[in-house]
């Protein structure tokens, strides 16, 4: 009978440890992702869709997903039967506290999109080596890509978990100056916010305004806003387990946008 | 490895319990040394620890490391371990032992802090240097003679991390296979009055 007990006991053991789906984690705080979805592949499927795209350039927004993937999972599924978006954005804060495995359950998720789908990093993302996991995981932090007849620039403004050092103004001014084509600037905390004060939000208010930009879209602070700051449309999304996103709409250089429950 | 490991394992199980074997008391070292592959201390850790409660709670103080040239990350951590022992069992001439247990680990890493740098708000994050761990694990003591402590012990565990289980539990997107990992380990007895 002991040896019966003892050869289930073990048997559950085995069958517990050939179950398990990542048989050695050395930490959870190392960079080891085996999953990756770079935003220049993203990028690529966009420019096909968007040439053969009308008058009217549509994308989708959300934001925040920290630990619910439950949520973001829903709102793809709610995405996918949208036929006319040209991608989705999710304006950061894809994980809660930057660690490899929080960016691999993300990623599951967001491979279920039948759109493009691109992500920009948040201050979550940046703790412990979230940055570094990022970079593996979707490519450089601050980037930008033509669409239809826009400018879309996704730029990281993350202070405090970035050693309390300013964002790369001068990458954002180049980016504003080489392109004759509307802009639409994505950044994850709003310029308003607390790690924006002072000189960032000099620097930001002087380089982005109505001239070179139409639409600016955030996150961060888990509350929705449709507002003009200095000068351009800007909206602010909720975080996704308020259960909502956003379908924009650019025509010529007006921006329109449904704010969607689900 | 793990295929091996659980190969042997397989063997070990299987094996008679010979009712004729002379009565041994199965005990672990008062003291011990241990060493251990991942686990989520490390690629590797070393660690001391004393028994108590008649052999069946175990404690010891782990230091791990993760070298940068792994994937990256460079990472120290050190752990406060406890295991209770809720099964033992002969099988020929091994002990296995089962027990239950956690882990409470420090790391020091990249942008982890216990308090955060004076630019952040108070209160504006949970410390993330701090994860608990719990475990199951099953040991193998190797024998020895009747009234010394068992020579060696190897181990297997089955590990997860805090935040796996409250996002296991709040999603279905994550499987509970999703959580576990396992790492293997090895105990060393030491002398009585080696860390007296």
């Amino acid at each position: 009978m002991k040896s019966f007990v003892t050869i289930n006991l073990t048997g559950l053991f085995l069958l517990s440890f050939i179950s398990c789906s990542d048989n050695f984690s050395y930490s959870p705080y190392d960079s080891d992702v085996d999953k990756d979805h770079p935003n220049e592949e993203q990028v690529k499927m966009i420019s096909n869709i968007a040439l053969s795209g009308s008058d009217t350039f549509k994308f989708a927004l959300l934001s925040d997903i920290h630990d619910n993937y439950d949520d973001l999972s829903d709102a793809i599924k709610r995405l996918n039967k949208h036929t006319d978006l040209s991608f989705i954005a999710c304006c950061g804060d894809i994980t809660n506290s930057g660690l490899a495995q929080q960016f691999e359950w993300y990623v599951d998720v967001i491979n279920k999109s039948q759109h493009p789908f691109i992500s920009l990093i948040g201050n979550h993302d940046y703790r412990s080596n979230g940055y570094r996991i990022y970079q593996k995981v979707f490519g450089p932090s601050d980037f930008s890509f033509d669409a239809g007849n826009y400018k879309f620039v996704f730029f990281d403004n993350v202070v405090w978990e970035n050693d309390n050092r300013s964002p790369k103004f001068d990458w954002l001014t180049d980016q504003l100056s080489d392109s004759e084509l509307p802009h639409v600037i994505l950044t994850h905390i709003p310029p308003w916010d607390n790690q924006m004060t002072g000189i960032n939000n000099l620097v930001f208010r002087d380089i982005v305004n109505s001239e070179n930009t139409i639409l600016c879209c955030h996150g961060h602070t888990h509350e929705y806003a449709d507002t003009c700051y200095n000068g351009v449309h800007t909206i602010v999304s909720e975080a996704i387990n308020d259960r909502e996103y956003y379908v924009i709409s650019l025509v010529g250089k007006q921006s329109f946008f449904k704010r969607i429950r689900y | 490895m793990f295929a091996l490991f659980a190969a042997a394992f397989m063997i070990i199980s299987f094996l008679p319990v010979e009712d004729t074997l002379p009565a041994r008391e199965s005990v672990t070292a008062p003291y011990y040394a241990k060493m251990q592959y991942a686990g989520n201390l490390g690629l590797a850790s070393i660690g001391l620890g004393k028994t108590y409660l008649k052999d069946r709670l175990t404690v010891d103080f782990n230091y791990g490391y993760l070298p940068k040239e792994i994937n990256g990350s460079r990472v120290h951590t050190l752990a406060l371990k406890s295991a209770y022992q809720f099964k033992k069992h002969q099988l020929s001439i091994f002990f296995i032992r089962y027990y239950t247990g956690i882990s409470f680990n420090y790391a020091i890493t990249d942008n982890t802090y216990l308090s955060y740098p004076d630019y952040f708000p108070s209160d504006y994050y949970n410390t993330n240097a701090v994860h608990v761990n719990p475990f199951l694990g099953i040991k193998l003591a190797l024998p020895n003679k009747a009234d010394k402590p068992d020579a060696i012990e190897i181990y297997a565990e089955l590990g997860t991390v805090d935040y796996k289980i409250g996002y296991a539990i709040a999603n279905k997107e994550i499987k509970p296979k999703d959580i576990w990992n396992l790492c293997f380990g090895i105990t060393f007895p030491l002398s009585n009055n080696l860390l007296k």
